[in-house]
C-alpha cells in the first residue's frame, strides 16, 4: 500500500479553538495495520511534549479516534483525545507555558508505520486562543499591568479578573477563551512582569482594588457585573478582594487556600501573613520529589488566624473547585473549610465541586498535565498530584462548570460557541 | 524463653545527622553473637548497608560504645562504624542526600543466626535544628537557599559554596545552621532556572551572593565566612583575592589554581582554567579511574595563568587537605598555597591534614565513599581514602570548621547603622 495514499485528517478542522475536542481520523492504510500514532508540541519555554499510541486498522483501512481504542503507549483504550492530555515534557517536571496567545499551540500528528517506522501521514492542529474579532489589548494603567480581553460584537459586557498562579508573571490562555464567551477579561499581572517588582516582600490589595476599579469603569464592561477567577496561590488574593471590596459579584477559587501563603499580603493598616509552612510534615517520594502535601496548617487554629481571610465578610457568589488528589496542598480540606465558614455566617451562596484523581493544576481542557515541577516557594521539585486521565476529565467538566457559574451569575452576551 | 530483645538508641532516636548516638541492644543470651545492620536508602533510590558482629556480655548486652565488632563493615570498637561504614548495593554510588527538608533516616537492626531479626530501631538524622528556618532564594542572579538559627540574631554569616556538579545541596548549609550560622548556599547551576550546563563561572555571582548575605537583617559582622569543597574550593580562594566582605575562608580539598571552568568577572577574563592530561587517567579494575596524577601542574610556566593571587587576600584562611586524596593532590596544592603566603611575607592562614583521608570531606557520618560519578570527568573515580580515618577526619574537619569561624567572623550584639 503506497503511504501517498495514507491520509492524517483533523476534523471539523485543523484549526480550533484550544479547549475544543477534535477527531483524528487516519484513511487509506491496509487493513489491520498497525500503526503508531504520535503528537508533539513545543512549549514558549522551548519543551517539547510528546506522546504516542498504537492502533490497528479496521478492515476498511481506517483509525478514527473517536472509536478506535489504542493498545499500547501513552494512554490505552478510546481516548479521542488522549494524544493531548497523555503529553509528557522530554525535560521532566516541566509545566506547559503558553505565554503568547496571539499564536496557536501547534500540535503536530505523525503516523508510523508499526513495523517498519517509516512516516504514512502528518499533520499540525492549530489550537487557536482568540475568536476572530476579539481584541487583545496590554494594559499600564496607573500601576497595573496585564492584558485586556475584549470580545467581538456589542458591548459592555461583564467583567472577569484573571488571576493565576504562584510565580509571577503573565498567562494568557484561560483568560482569552475565556472572553470568547462573552466576557471583558483581565489577565492580571502583579509581579514578576513589565516594571513590576521581580522579588516583592509584600503584595498590596491596594494594586488589586486599582484593578477591580480599573475593569469596573471600562466602557466595554458593565459596572455592576464583575466576577474573578483565581488558581492555587492567586485564591488568597481572590477571596480576599472578595472580602475586602465591594462590587464583585462571583468569585471562582481553583485549588485555592483559606488563608494567604507566602508572601504576606497588605491592605490599608492590615497585614494577611503568609500561613507558616510545618517542615515535618513535609515527605519525601519514592522518586525522591518533595511532597508538600501536609506542610501547611489549619488556619483556623489560634496561632494561625492571622493568616485566614474573612471571607465571611464577602457578599458575591462563590465556586468552589478542589482536586482530592493535589499534593500542593490539601485543597479539599481548604475548600470545604470555605464553604462551612460561610455557611456558619448564614452564607449559602456557593458551589463546591471535587475532583478525584485530579492534581493541582486545574487547566484549561487539554492543557498537558502537570505531575511534578520546580515549585518556587520550596525551592526543589515537588509532586502535585493527580492522575492523567482523571485529571484532563476534572479539566473538561471543571471548565463547563465555570462558564456557567459566571454566565449564571454575571449573565453574558455570548455571541461565540 | 528470653527476655525482648530491644534495640535503643541514645539519647533519642531522633538527632541531629552530625550528632552521635548510643546504640545499645538488651535482652540477648549471655555472650550471644548476633549480627548488627544499618540501613539507608539515599534519594535517587540507591540503598546502602553495613553490618558487623559483636558479642554479647554476661548480661546479654551489647553497647556499641563499649564493644568491639569481630567482623563485617568495620572492626574494633566504632560506637558510629555501623553509619560511616554503610556501602552502596551498586557500585560506585554515593550517597545522596541534598534536601534538606527532611531527615537522613537509618534503619538499625540486630540478628541471630539464620539472619532472623531480633529488633530494630529507626534513627532519623536531621538537617534542620529545632527552629532553623530554610527559606528558597531567588534574588537577581542568585539561586539558592538561606538557613537561619532560630531567633533575630545576630548570627556570624556563611557563605556555602558546597556543590560543582549542578544542582543544590542543603546538607551542610542546613547543618552549619543550626550550629548558629545564618547561612546562604548557592547553585552555580542546574537549579531552578539555572541552565543545565555552564561553560564559564562568573565571579560577579559570588559578589551578589555575598552582598544579599551581608544585608540580611541577621547577619552580624563586618564580613562573611566562605566555605567551599573541591572544585569550590578555587572558587573560594578567588572570591576571597578579589572581592570585599570576606572575613574568613574556609578551604576544602581544593586547587591552588582556577580548574576546569574560566573565571570570568563580568566580562574580563580572571583566570583560564587548568585542565588535566587524559592520558595521565590510571583505570582501575573496577571501572573506576584516578585522576590524581592527571592535572597539569600549575606552577608550569604555560599554566602559571590559572594561578589564583591568595596574597591579595585579607581574610582569615583555613586549608583543609586530605592526604590520601585520590581526586588530586590536595595535599600538594595545600603547600603550594602556603608557600605562596610565606613567601608574601602573609601569615593569615592555618592548615589541617588528615592521613588517610580521601576527597568528600564532609559533616561526618555519612556513608564513606570510596568512588563515584565524576561530574566534569563523567565517569567513576576513585576519591581515595580509608573508612575509619576518613570518618575520624570529617569529626575533627567539622569542629574545627566551626571553631574556625566562630573565632575569626565578628559578629557585634546590634546591627549598627552603616549597614543599608
Amino acid at each position: 500500500m503506497a503511504s501517498s495514499q495514507v491520509r492524517l485528517r483533523i476534523l471539523p478542522s485543523a484549526s480550533c479553538l484550544f479547549d475544543k475536542m477534535v477527531q483524528i481520523r487516519l484513511e487509506g492504510l491496509a487493513p489491520h495495520k498497525s500503526v503508531k500514532l504520535r503528537s508533539k508540541l513545543v512549549d514558549d519555554r522551548g519543551v517539547t511534549f510528546t506522546a504516542s499510541a498504537l492502533y490497528v486498522s479496521d478492515k476498511t483501512g481506517q483509525i478514527d479516534l473517536s472509536t478506535s481504542p489504542s493498545l499500547a503507549g501513552s494512554f490505552t483504550g478510546v481516548e479521542p483525545m488522549g494524544l493531548f492530555w497523555a503529553m509528557t515534557p522530554d525535560t521532566p517536571h516541566s509545566k506547559h507555558l503558553k505565554k503568547n496567545v496571539l499564536s496557536p499551540t501547534s500540535v503536530e500528528f505523525q503516523a508510523l508505520c508499526e513495523e517498519t517506522g517509516e512516516l504514512l501521514a502528518s499533520g499540525t492542529n492549530e489550537r487557536e486562543y482568540l475568536i476572530e474579532g476579539m481584541k487583545r489589548i496590554p494594559v499600564a494603567e496607573g500601576n497595573i499591568r496585564g492584558v485586556l480581553f475584549i470580545p467581538p460584537g456589542e458591548g459592555p459586557f461583564p467583567g472577569i479578573i484573571d488571576l493565576y498562579t504562584f510565580g509571577g508573571g503573565l498567562t494568557e490562555s484561560r483568560a482569552s477563551l475565556l472572553a470568547g464567551r462573552g466576557f471583558v477579561v483581565l489577565a492580571l499581572a502583579y509581579y514578576r512582569y513589565n516594571s513590576l517588582p521581580k522579588n516583592p516582600q509584600n503584595l498590596n490589595l491596594e494594586y488589586f482594588e486599582e484593578a477591580l476599579t480599573y475593569l469596573k469603569n471600562h466602557s466595554e464592561v458593565q459596572t455592576s457585573r464583575i466576577g474573578i477567577i483565581s488558581l492555587s496561590h492567586s485564591g488568597a488574593l481572590a477571596l480576599s478582594m472578595a472580602s475586602f471590596f465591594s462590587g464583585i459579584t462571583a468569585t471562582a477559587c481553583i485549588n485555592g487556600c483559606t488563608a494567604n501563603t507566602v508572601i504576606p499580603v497588605h491592605y490599608k493598616n492590615q497585614v494577611l501573613p503568609p500561613l507558616t509552612p510545618v517542615i515535618k510534615n513535609i515527605t519525601v517520594t519514592d522518586s525522591g520529589l518533595i511532597d508538600i502535601r501536609d506542610a501547611l496548617p489549619d488556619p483556623t487554629l489560634e496561632r494561625n488566624r492571622s493568616s485566614l481571610i474573612p471571607i465571611e465578610r464577602a457578599t458575591c457568589h462563590f465556586l468552589f473547585a478542589f482536586s482530592e488528589d493535589d499534593h500542593n496542598w490539601n485543597s479539599s480540606f481548604f475548600a470545604k473549610q470555605a464553604a462551612s465558614i460561610l455557611k456558619s455566617h448564614g452564607k449559602e451562596s456557593f458551589e463546591l465541586f471535587g475532583y478525584p484523581k485530579a492534581g493541582h493544576f486545574l487547566e484549561v481542557p487539554y492543557t498537558p498535565f502537570c505531575p511534578s515541577g520546580f515549585h518556587g516557594a520550596v525551592g526543589r521539585e515537588v509532586v502535585f498530584g493527580g492522575e492523567p486521565k482523571a485529571h484532563s476529565e476534572a479539566q473538561l467538566h471543571l471548565w463547563e462548570k465555570v462558564q456557567l457559574f459566571f454566565k449564571t451569575r454575571l449573565g453574558s452576551k455570548n455571541t461565540a460557541v | 524463653m528470653s527476655t525482648q530483645v530491644r534495640l535503643r538508641l541514645l539519647p533519642s532516636a531522633r538527632c541531629l545527622y552530625d550528632e552521635p548516638i548510643q546504640v545499645k541492644v538488651t535482652g540477648l543470651r549471655s555472650r550471644q553473637e548476633v549480627t548488627m545492620r544499618a540501613r539507608s536508602t539515599d534519594e535517587k533510590g540507591v540503598v546502602f548497608s553495613s553490618s558487623a558482629t559483636y558479642r554479647a556480655d554476661g548480661n546479654g548486652e551489647i553497647d556499641l560504645n563499649r564493644d568491639p565488632s569481630t567482623g563485617g563493615s568495620f572492626h574494633g570498637v566504632e560506637p558510629m562504624g555501623l553509619l560511616w561504614s554503610m556501602k552502596p548495593h551498586m557500585l560506585h554510588k554515593k550517597f545522596q542526600k541534598s534536601n534538606s527538608l527532611n531527615p537522613h533516616v537509618v534503619k538499625f537492626s540486630v540478628h541471630e543466626e539464620a539472619d532472623r531479626m531480633l529488633a530494630e530501631a529507626i534513627n532519623e538524622r536531621f538537617l534542620l535544628g529545632d527552629g532553623v528556618s530554610r527559606v528558597p532564594v531567588r534574588h537577581g542572579g542568585i539561586r539558592g537557599a538561606l538557613f537561619s538559627p532560630p531567633g533575630t540574631g545576630p548570627f556570624p554569616a556563611v557563605l556555602d559554596l558546597y556543590t560543582f556538579g549542578g544542582g543544590l545541596s542543603e546538607r551542610r548549609a542546613a547543618l552549619l545552621a543550626s550550629r548558629g550560622f545564618l547561612v546562604l548556599t548557592v547553585a552555580l547551576y542546574g537549579h531552578d532556572d539555572q541552565p543545565q550546563n555552564v561553560t564559564k563561572v562568573h565571579l560577579e555571582y559570588f559578589e551578589e551572593a555575598i552582598d544579599f548575605l551581608r544585608k540580611k537583617e541577621q547577619a552580624g559582622g563586618k564580613g562573611v565566612g566562605v566555605i567551599s569543597l573541591s572544585k569550590s574550593g578555587d572558587l573560594a580562594l578567588s572570591a576571597a583575592s578579589y572581592l570585599p566582605g570576606i572575613e574568613a575562608a574556609v578551604w576544602i580539598n581544593g586547587c591552588s589554581a582556577n580548574v576546569a571552568l574560566p573565571l570570568y568577572y563580568k566580562k574580563t577574563l580572571i583566570h583560564p582554567p587548568l585542565m588535566f592530561d587524559s592520558k595521565k587517567i590510571i583505570l582501575t579494575d573496577s571501572g573506576a579511574a584516578i585522576s590524581k596524577y592527571a592535572m597539569h601542574d600549575p606552577r608550569k610556566e604555560q599554566y602559571r595563568a590559572t594561578l589564583i593571587p591568595i596574597e591579595q587576600a585579607s581574610c582569615r584562611l583555613l586549608f583543609v587537605a586530605s592526604e590520601d586524596d585520590l581526586n588530586w593532590d590536595s595535599k600538594a596544592y595545600m603547600e603550594q598555597l602556603v608557600e605562596r603566603l610565606k613567601h608574601h611575607g602573609k601569615e593569615n592562614f592555618e592548615r589541617v591534614s588528615y592521613p588517610g583521608a580521601g576527597h568528600y570531606l564532609e559533616p561526618p557520618y555519612g556513608p564513606f565513599c570510596s568512588s563515584s560519578l565524576h561530574a566534569v570527568a563523567g565517569r567513576p573515580v576513585m576519591w581515595g581514602g580509608e573508612p575509619r580515618s576518613h570518618a575520624a577526619a570529617e569529626i575533627h574537619a567539622w569542629k574545627k570548621i566551626q571553631e574556625f569561624f566562630k573565632t575569626h567572623l565578628s559578629c557585634d550584639a546590634a546591627k549598627s547603622t552603616s549597614k543599608l
